[in-house]
Formats: structure tokens, sequence, C-alpha cells
């Protein structure tokens, strides 16, 4: 829950991501993802802030990357935090 | 939209704090020119010591490139395309010790299209800044002409100078105040 308010905010851009989580989860450097996708690291780390709005190619190419859908990375909503989406929302971390 | 590795070796660009001071220093070195400019003018209005201080106003034409931006060799990225040069065994170099550009390499100091929205946001600011420093000089031209003492007629004809160093400088200092800390490329 931390992780993911940390890293899905929208700063400035208005547009929420999940960069961050998903980097996280493959283990992918955010120097890997900017050679990738063709930008230079620190972009990288300005979207995952939520800093800069990625324009249409880039964010197909960053989904592409991971292999997912456009809207399983980019969103104008918040996204719904994992571990609701897997536990259901009484999961709630009363643990 | 800053070089990574650093132009100059006693100074890393990686702080925003750092990157502030030149900044700071920048503007200081640059207005006191212009200051001194002013002076030695009113002092000699002749004209002949304020053609002497031309060699300061050239430093004032090139001390933008420190900054980066108006060419390759910055702290600022370029703004524009790098034209490289072919380095193979056809390019001769005057002097092979020396290493080109501090060792930077092209892909650093090729903009992606967050640079380049933040290019053209700076580039917007100072065009406004400048609009509203043209707008303000008319004023002072206009009141120095009907009434004014001279030395503020001196201010407003050699504005231009300030204007063109708000447009040279003015979008490079903007990115080297408001960019944040490099991260780590982990």
């Amino acid at each position: 829950m931390q992780e993911n308010s940390k890293t899905l905010g929208p700063g400035e851009s208005g547009i929420y991501n999940r960069i961050a989580v998903l980097r996280a989860e493959r283990g992918t450097s955010r120097q890997q993802l900017a050679e990738a996708v063709g930008v230079n690291y620190q972009t990288i780390g300005f979207l995952e802030r939520g800093d800069y709005g990625p324009s249409l190619k880039l964010a197909f190419q960053i989904a592409e990357y991971f292999s997912l859908p456009v809207e399983a990375v980019f969103s104008t909503q918040p996204f719904t935090p994992l571990s609701v989406q897997v536990y259901g929302p009484n999961s709630g971390g009363s643990k | 939209m800053i070089v990574e590795s650093s132009p100059f070796p006693w100074f890393s660009c990686t702080r925003r704090r750092t990157r502030r001071i030149v900044v700071a220093v920048y503007w200081v070195i640059v207005l006191s020119i212009f200051g001194l400019y002013q002076w030695v003018v009113s002092l000699h209005p002749s004209g002949f010591y304020g053609l002497a201080l031309l060699f300061p106003l050239q430093l004032i034409v090139f001390l933008p490139a420190i900054l980066g931006g108006v060419r390759a060799g910055g702290i600022v990225k370029p703004f524009g395309k790098v034209r490289l040069l072919p380095m193979d065994d056809t390019f001769t170099r005057l002097n092979p010790n020396q290493p080109l550009m501090g060792n930077i390499s092209a892909a650093e100091m090729t903009l992606d299209e967050r640079d380049e929205w933040d290019r053209d946001r700076v580039h917007y600011f100072a065009y406004t800044a400048s609009r509203w420093l043209v707008l303000a000089l008319a004023v002072v031209q206009v009141v120095a002409g009907l009434a004014g003492p001279q030395w503020l007629l001196r201010i407003g004809a050699a504005s231009f100078i300030l204007i063109a160093l708000v447009l040279w400088s003015l979008p490079q200092s903007i990115i080297l105040w408001t960019e944040p800390d490099m991260e780590e490329p982990q």
C-alpha cells in the first residue's frame, strides 16, 4: 500500500502509472528501461513521479516493454492498489 | 536536460544546489559587467572607454556557452541537434590527447521527448519575460526622452545587451535552477 501510494501519484502530469511497481516486479533498472524505449533514464524517474506525461508513442513503447496493454500501465484515474486487486477490498492490511 | 558527465572536471552538476550556485554566480558576473559598462560610459561619454569594454561584452556573449544550451559543451544539453563528426581513421585531430567536450557521449547530448518539452517550456517563459522587459525598457526610454536624466537615457540605449542576455541565457538558467537532483540509474 505504501509503495503503491508513493509510486502512483499523478504529480504535475495528471497521468497515473505503474512503471515503478512493474520495474520493481521485473527487476528492471531505470537505465535498462530507458535504453529499451529510447529516452534518458532521468525521464523514467520523471514519469514514475508523475512529473511528466509521456507521449502516446512513449506510453505504448513502455507498455510493450512490459508486455501489457497500455491501460494496465497508464491511467487518468488512480490505480487500485495491487493488494486490493489480489486479496479484495477487505484485505486492508489488518493482519 | 543536464549532461550527466560534467564538462568541467572540478564541478559536478548532478546536485541542484550546486547548479543554483552556478546560476547565481553567472548572473552576478553578467550584471556586474553590465553595471561596469554603464559606469564607464557615464564617466567618458565620448565612447572610447565604452568601446574598450567591448571585450567584456564579448564575454557576455560567450558566457551562456558555459551554461550550455546554445551549443554543446556546457552543463545543459544543446537545444538543437548535435552534428557528429566521423571518428574513423580518416579523421585527424590537431590534439589527440585533448578529450572531446569533456568526453561527453553523443547519447548524453541528445534530447529525448521530455527534454524537448522542457526546452520549449523554458523558452516560452524566457520569451514572455523578455516581452515584459522590452516593454519596461521602452517606458524607460520614453520617460528618459521626455524629461529624464542622462543616465536613464544611457541605460535604455544599452539595454539591448540585457535583452539579448535574457534571451540567450534565461532558458538555461531556469533549467539549471529548477531541475531536481539527478537520480541513480538503478
